[in-house]
């Protein structure tokens, strides 16, 4: 039988299609025939047949790992090879043809609970903490318990849904204060599908991750038509719990923690910072590199975990914002559980695409935090950080309205129930910020100073471990001082969320 | 021949899902259905205590900030109903359960920065002796849900001049979680409603407060 190209694409289309397809939650009776490979020597081996469901695995769970062929023979390429067609290239292990027997094992599989690490407590179950990784290696998808080397395509994902309501109440000398004075309802949502193919042999590990956004307003953003598209898309490589390096798309390390709200893309993570206020403020938490560069930029980092309590990132960025940028953010982590203390420092600089352009716009901070997990009622933190912006305009002028200095502090504490079947949590935090730039027309002194306030109080049930249903209330007030006048803002709002992580 | 081959085995590679699940994880981590968000070690609920006696009398401190409220007065005889400031204190509250649920108990607050938002200088505080009646209905082991109403006497302490004072009622409700077999945290909403009047050498006229009242705190039972 012939193959037409055109026909083996459109056949690729559909193996493409069967293979997402395939990682659905339906389990399905294995195929007792011998699976063809790319190999002639590979296709000869049966398949073994499907192990028994593990009892506490419900069938809706698994698209397990399928091995795809085995072989006693030493003199065997390594099997890597079978895995190349499915998913692009795999080279082999620099050993792997010398050894025997191995068997790569190739599959889709709905992360398992062991893909998120816990060496130690990473918080309150079902917290804010909880869902933070601390800088450990995830999704942890290690070789097989017998040494044997394998591939998966990890799936995983979340999604939300925010009603939220938000309402404006400015006063003072304010010259644009009707513009301030609003209220919104809005609803927004995100979802993502985490897609993480996986090769693990020995310790070693290589692995890529995509996360493909579906997303709803969030007021567009990320060169707009649709908004995102993609969060993650990186490539790591490296030794469980050891090392890694990291290249791509992704976010760096969390330091400051805000507890159960100030969640991305909320009405109370922007705070009292109306249309009709001249100057625009929001938290400094060693943020300038901590979230996905947006644009032709992206990450490299790397990752090494010295004792299984103390964790390093070193992560540069380069690419090109307003013009060429780079950046450094090393962060440590030493958390013992119950005790979590974190520290980082950053630097970036942006400059004028034009040789002749003098702009330059060069960000420092610094910051830490520390966090405390008493199980399973009571976790708390503290933030704190500083940095300064440097502003210099396409002439080598100082851009005294950019060049300002900001300081945050704040903390957060949330309760649980402990109840592994009803699980509720309350959870309270604040943020204070203030910023001071150098906008001093006057020559007296007076600048620009001005600061945001930022609170919170969350409630939040967890239906069926897996469903979200979060209330949030946040109270917002900011000030302005500037050479000409004052004027304060205040902010209410109200959010309620449907989460699920999957 | 061989890329059709090819594909139809990686078609099957991929429906051939069995219910294996997890045989590769390192370590078995049992999924509680339907299974595989983050999971962690069981942060279990402390285990209840069919011996424990019940213990009707509680104590407890929250701290009561008021981010919306209004602050009326009539001054020549002018109502005016302005934007209160953000105004914020603490509550002590002692309970006793009379019924089971039902509870009657002393809730005296005092409360800072209590003004009109616009205004510059300094502000009043107000001192409220409330009752405070509280029906708690357990939902789950170890979180209880409530209504409460507080009635009581308030008077506002300005700065310099009368103090006007008259009847306040709050309605609340809330959720009470617990930490331990004594401890409880609790996180609460409701509405605050101030009847005061001052009286001056001109008459009667009223200052009155209203406020959206959040109260965050925990206590101790007894």
């Amino acid at each position: 039988m012939r193959t037409s190209p055109s026909r083996s694409r459109s056949l690729s289309s559909v193996a493409a299609a069967l293979l997402l397809l395939g990682s659905s939650a339906v389990a399905l009776a294995a195929d007792d025939k011998p699976q063809p490979a790319a190999e002639p020597a590979a296709a000869a081996v049966p398949v073994p047949p499907p192990a028994a469901p593990a009892p506490n695995a419900p069938a809706v769970v698994a698209a397990p790992v399928v091995p795809v062929a085995s072989t006693p023979v030493v003199t065997t390429p390594a099997p890597a090879a079978e895995a190349t067609p499915t998913v692009g290239a795999i080279a082999a292990p620099p050993k792997a043809a010398e050894e025997a027997p191995m068997v790569t094992e190739v599959g889709i599989q709905r992360l398992p609970g062991s893909a998120y690490p816990e060496p130690q407590t990473r918080g309150l179950k079902y917290g804010s903490l909880w869902l933070t990784f601390h800088g450990l290696q995830w999704p942890y998808m290690p070789a097989t318990t017998s040494g044997k080397s394998r591939f998966v395509i990890g799936l995983s994902g979340w999604g939300w849904v925010d009603t939220s309501y938000e309402k404006f109440r400015p006063w003072g000398d304010n010259p644009n204060i009707e513009t301030s004075r609003i209220a919104y309802w809005k609803q927004q949502s995100r979802m993502l599908a985490r897609v993480t193919p996986t090769y693990s042999f020995e310790d070693y590990f290589i692995q890529g991750q995509v996360e493909l956004v579906g997303t709803g307003d969030q007021t567009i953003g990320r060169q707009d038509i649709g908004g995102a598209d993609t969060d993650d898309l990186y490539l790591r490589f490296g030794q469980w719990n050891k090392w890694d390096v990291q290249v791509g798309r992704f976010e760096g390390w969390e330091v400051f923690h805000l507890g159960m709200g100030l969640d991305q893309n909320t009405f109370e993570r922007s705070g009292a910072v109306g249309p009709g206020d001249a100057l625009s403020i929001s938290y400094y938490g060693l943020t300038d590199n901590q979230f996905r560069p947006q644009g032709a930029a992206g990450n490299f980092a790397f990752h090494y975990y010295p004792l299984p309590f103390l964790r390093f990132e070193l992560l540069g960025m380069a690419g090109s914002f307003s013009g060429p940028a780079y950046a450094t953010r090393p962060v440590a982590v030493l958390d013992f559980g119950w005790l979590k203390f974190k520290v980082g420092t950053e630097y970036q600089k942006i400059i004028g695409q034009n040789l002749s352009d003098q702009t330059a716009t060069t960000s420092k901070g610094v910051g830490g935090a520390i966090q405390f997990v008493f199980e399973p009622h009571i976790e708390f933190g503290l933030n704190v950080a500083q940095g300064t912006v440097w502003s210099v305009d396409s002439k080598g002028d100082r851009n005294d309205k950019s060049s300002l200095t900001r300081t945050s502090y704040g903390g957060f504490a949330t309760v649980s129930n402990g109840s592994a079947k009803h699980p509720v949590l309350i959870g309270i935090g604040a943020m204070f910020t203030r910023n001071e730039d150098q906008f001093n027309p006057n020559g007296d002194g007076v600048n620009d100073n001005y600061w945001l306030y930022q609170s919170y109080g969350a409630i939040q049930y967890v239906m069926w471990n897996q469903l979200y249903i979060k209330a949030v209330a946040g109270y917002s007030r900011s000030h302005y001082r500037t050479p000409t006048n004052t004027y304060e803002d205040e902010n209410v709002s109200a959010r309620l969320r449907f989460a699920y992580y999957f | 021949m061989r890329k059709v081959s090819t594909l139809l085995g990686l078609t099957l590679v991929a429906l051939a899902s069995t219910a294996r699940a997890q045989d590769a994880a390192p370590a078995a981590v049992p999924a509680p259905p339907p299974a595989s968000a983050p999971l962690a070690t069981e942060a279990s609920a402390s285990p209840p205590d069919a011996a424990a006696p019940h213990r009707h009398f509680t104590v407890g401190l929250s701290l009561v900030p008021m981010a919306l409220g209004r602050f009326i007065s009539t001054p020549g005889g002018m109502r005016a109903d302005q934007q209160a400031a953000f105004a914020y204190g603490g509550s002590l509250n002692i309970n006793y359960e009379i019924l089971a649920g039902l509870s009657v108990g002393l809730a005296p607050q005092y409360i800072y920065n209590v003004k009109v938002k616009e205004e510059a200088g300094d502000a009043a505080k107000e001192f409220d002796a409330m009752l405070r009646i509280a029906y708690t209905h357990t939902l789950v082991e170890g979180t209880g849900v409530y209504v409460e109403v507080l009635p009581g006497y308030s008077i506002i302490l300005p700065p310099n001049g009368s103090k006007p004072a008259g009847l306040v009622v709050a309605f609340g409700a809330g959720a009470n979680i617990d930490l331990s077999e004594r401890a409880f945290a609790n996180f609460g909403a409701g509405y605050q409603l101030g009847f005061q009047n001052v009286s001056t050498d001109a008459g009667t006229s009223e200052t009155r407060t209203k406020f959206v009242r959040i109260t965050i705190g925990g206590g101790f039972r007894f």
